[in-house]
C-alpha cells in the first residue's frame, strides 16, 4: 500500500481538479472499474532465451471527462498480476507483475455524422512490468515511461448501444531495464521495492528502438442514465529492439462498469 | 472476435519466433555463450575460455545422455572454481557449485553450543531463533563475543545495541565462520561500527558488453563510521573457508582498521554478486558471476580469499574432543600481544 501511495495520490488531485472544473455545463464525467484477463506470450532475452506464456487477471480504474463530445481527458489505472509459463518445465513458472498509468487528452475532428465520432490527441503512458522467478532468484523488468499519440473511433449503434475503437503509440520513450549483465548494486538493493527501481537510470527511445501499439475495443451498453455496462478486448504489442530484445503480446478480455455523474 | 482468437491461438512462433531447441548440443550453446558474453571474472582466475570450448564441445553431440551433459557442463564450470556459479536441475542430479569441493569443511569445524558450554561466561543473547546473531562475554577475561552467521536478515544496526552492552570490555571476539554472506550494505553498516575513519578498500565492476574486458568505469567503496557506538578496542575476527561474499566484504572493510586480526583459515574467495537466474531449454538453471571486486592496488582476492594474519583450523574431531582451537589462539593473541587479562 505504501508503494501506492504516490500515484494514488496524483490521481486523488487530478480526480479533484477535474471535478472542480466539472461544475461547467456540458460537461460529462465518469468512473469505471475493470476487471479481465490477460493472455498473451512473452520473451525477454535479459531473463530468459525461452519463450512464455502470460495468462492472469488484470484490474483497472479509469476516470473520464468529456466536455460537449468535443474534449476526452482521461486518466487510467492498471494493475494485476500474472504467471509465466515454458513448455519447458513447470518450475520456470514465473510471476509477471504489471502497473501502468496512462494520461490522455484527445480533441474531436469535426464531423457532420453524429453517430460517428473521431477523436485524435496524446497520451502520457507509464507502462511497467516486473517478472519474478523463485523469490528474486531471477528477475527483469521494463518500465516504459512514453509521450504518444491516440486516436479513437466511437460509434453511436442506438440509443443504448455504442462501440469504440482506439489506437495509440508511443513516439518517444524513456525505458528502465536491467543493465547489461542482468544485474548491479541498485537492482540488487531495490529488488523488493520495484518502484524505487522506476527511477533507475534509462534510455530515450524512439519507434525503431521501442514500440508498445495498443488496439484497444470497447462495446458499451448503457444500462441507466447514471451507470453503463461494457466489454472490452485490448491487443497490445511491445517491442524494445536492443542486444538483448523483449517481445510481447497481450490479449486482454474485460468487463467494466461505468458510473457517470 | 476471429483476430483475438487467431492472435490467441496460432502466433506465438510469429511474435516470439521459434522457441529454443532442447537437445544437448544447443544447451551447451547456450550456457557456454552465455557465459562468455556476461561472466567476469575469466581474467581475474586466469581463465581462457575459448580453449576451454575447443576442450569440452567435441564431447558433446546429438547423442549426448543427460547423464554426461551434466558431467560436462560441471566439469566445465568446475574449471572455473567459483562459488557464485552454479548448476542446477531441480531433479535427478540436484545442484553443483562450481567451487564445490569433496575435501572442503563440512560445516562441522566449528560449534556454537561448544562455545557456549566452554568459553563462554553466560548463555548467549540471540537475536534471532536461527541464533545467527548472538553475543556473551569471555569467561574469566574482560573479553567479548559475537557470533555473526548472516549478513541479511536483520537490522544492521543490530550491532550497535550488542555493542553498547560490550563496550566495556577491553576486547573482542567476532566469530563471522559459516557465514556464507547477505548484502554488501549489511556488511558496511556492520563494519561502520567499528570504523575509525575512512579508507578506501575496494572497486567494483559490472561487464557491460560482450569483450572479456568490456567493464564500467570501478566504483569505489570507502568504510565509513556508522551508528551511535563505535568500537575502537582490539577485535579478532574467527573465520573459515565458508565466510565467502558479502562476508568477505565485511572482511574487506574490517581488515582496513587498526588492532583487527583475522584468526582462522582463509576465506572462500567469491565476492561478485551472482547473475539473475538462467534457463536451459531442458530445464536446467544456473547461475554465475557478473562483476569484478578489486582492491586499491588492482589485485583481486577472487580465487584467493582473505589470507588470515593468524592461521589455525579446526577438524571435525577437535570439536568432538570439545577444543575450538581457533577460539582459544585469538584467545591467546589477545592475552599475549594485546595484554587483556
Amino acid at each position: 500500500m505504501k508503494q501506492l501511495k504516490w500515484p494514488l495520490f496524483i490521481l486523488s488531485i487530478l480526480l479533484f481538479s477535474q471535478s472542480m472544473y466539472g461544475q461547467k455545463e456540458g460537461v460529462k464525467k465518469e468512473f469505471g472499474i475493470t476487471v479481465g484477463i490477460n493472455s498473451g506470450y512473452f520473451k525477454d532475452i535479459n531473463f530468459s532465451p525461452l519463450n512464455y506464456r502470460q495468462s492472469g487477471p488484470v484490474f483497472g480504474l479509469n476516470y473520464l471527462r468529456t466536455k460537449d463530445n468535443k474534449t476526452h481527458f482521461g486518466i487510467e489505472l492498471t494493475a494485476g498480476i500474472n504467471s509465466l509459463n515454458s513448455k519447458v518445465t513447470e518450475r520456470f513458472k514465473s510471476d509477471y507483475y504489471i502497473g501502468n498509468l496512462r494520461v490522455e487528452y484527445l480533441k474531436r475532428i469535426s464531423t457532420e455524422d453524429k453517430k460517428l465520432n473521431w477523436h485524435i490527441g496524446g497520451q502520457f503512458l507509464s507502462s511497467n512490468h516486473f517478472v519474478v522467478y523463485e523469490g528474486l532468484n531471477g528477475f527483469t523488468f521494463n518500465f516504459a515511461h512514453s509521450l504518444g499519440i491516440k486516436g479513437m473511433a466511437t460509434c453511436q449503434l442506438s440509443p443504448n448501444i455504442s462501440i469504440r475503437s482506439s489506437l495509440s503509440l508511443p513516439l518517444l520513450a524513456y525505458v528502465i531495464r536491467p543493465p547489461y549483465n542482468g544485474f548491479d548494486k541498485t537492482t540488487a538493493e531495490n529488488g523488493e521495492k520495484p518502484l524505487k527501481l522506476l527511477t533507475r537510470e534509462g534510455d530515450f527511445k524512439s519507434l525503431n528502438k521501442y514500440m508498445l501499439l495498443e488496439w484497444k475495443n470497447q462495446f458499451r451498453y448503457k444500462a441507466s442514465d447514471r451507470l453503463d455496462l461494457a466489454f472490452n478486448y485490448n491487443l497490445t504489442f511491445q517491442k524494445v529492439n536492443e542486444d538483448t530484445p523483449l517481445t510481447q503480446l497481450q490479449n486482454q478480455f474485460s468487463i467494466s462498469t461505468i458510473f457517470k455523474f | 472476435m476471429l483476430i483475438p482468437l487467431f492472435l490467441l491461438t496460432s502466433c506465438e512462433k510469429a511474435i516470439l519466433g521459434e522457441d529454443e531447441v532442447n537437445d544437448p548440443e544447443n544447451n551447451f550453446e547456450i550456457l557456454y555463450n552465455d557465459f562468455k558474453v556476461h561472466y567476469a571474472l575469466f581474467g581475474v582466475r586466469g581463465i581462457d575460455w575459448d580453449e576451454l570450448y575447443t576442450q569440452y564441445r567435441p564431447r558433446v553431440t546429438a547423442q549426448t545422455s543427460d547423464q554426461e551433459l551434466w558431467t560436462i557442463l560441471t566439469e566445465l564450470i568446475k574449471e572455473l572454481d567459483d562459488g557464485h556459479t552454479f548448476l542446477y536441475d531441480g531433479d535427478k542430479f540436484g545442484f553443483y557449485s562450481s567451487a564445490d569441493d569433496p575435501d572442503a569443511t563440512t560445516g562441522d569445524e566449528y560449534s556454537l553450543e561448544l562455545l557456549e558450554s566452554k568459553y563462554l561466561e553466560r548463555p548467549l543473547i540471540h537475536q534471532t531463533e536461527d541464533e545467527e546473531f548472538s553475543y556473551s562475554k569471555v569467561k574469566d577475561l574482560d573479553i567479548g563475543y559475537i557470533y555473526l552467521g548472516s549478513m541479511d536478515d536483520q537490522d544492521p544496526a543490530w550491532i550497535d545495541l550488542v555493542l553498547g552492552e560490550l563496550k566495556q570490555h577491553k576486547a573482542l571476539i567476532l566469530d563471522i565462520r559459516d557465514n556464507g554472506g547477505g548484502t554488501d550494505s549489511f556488511s558496511a553498516r556492520v563494519a561502520g561500527a567499528f570504523a575509525d575513519g575512512e579508507h578506501f578498500v575496494y572497486t567494483v565492476q559490472n561487464r557491460n558488453g560482450p569483450g572479456y574486458n568490456d567493464f564500467e568505469a570501478p566504483r569505489k567503496f570507502f568504510t565509513k563510521k556508522e551508528g551511535n557506538e563505535s568500537f575502537r578496542k582490539p577485535v579478532m575476527i574467527l573465520t573459515d573457508i565458508n565466510d565467502a561474499s558479502a562476508t568477505e566484504i565485511f572482511l574487506l572493510h574490517m581488515k582496513a582498521f587498526e588492532d583487527v586480526v583475522q584468526v582462522g583459515d582463509v576465506t572462500g574467495g567469491d565476492f561478485s554478486d551472482s547473475s539473475s537466474r538462467r534457463f536451459l531449454p531442458n530445464g536446467w538453471e544456473y547461475q554465475y558471476s557478473v562483476q569484478k571486486y578489486l582492491l586499491p592496488d588492482g589485485t583481486s582476492l577472487d580465487g584467493v580469499g582473505h589470507i588470515p594474519d593468524v592461521f589455525i583450523k579446526n577438524t571435525v574431531a577437535d570439536i568432538q574432543a570439545s577444543q575450538d582451537k581457533v577460539f582459544e589462539k585469538a584467545l591467546q593473541v589477545l592475552c599475549e600481544d594485546y595484554n587483556i587479562k
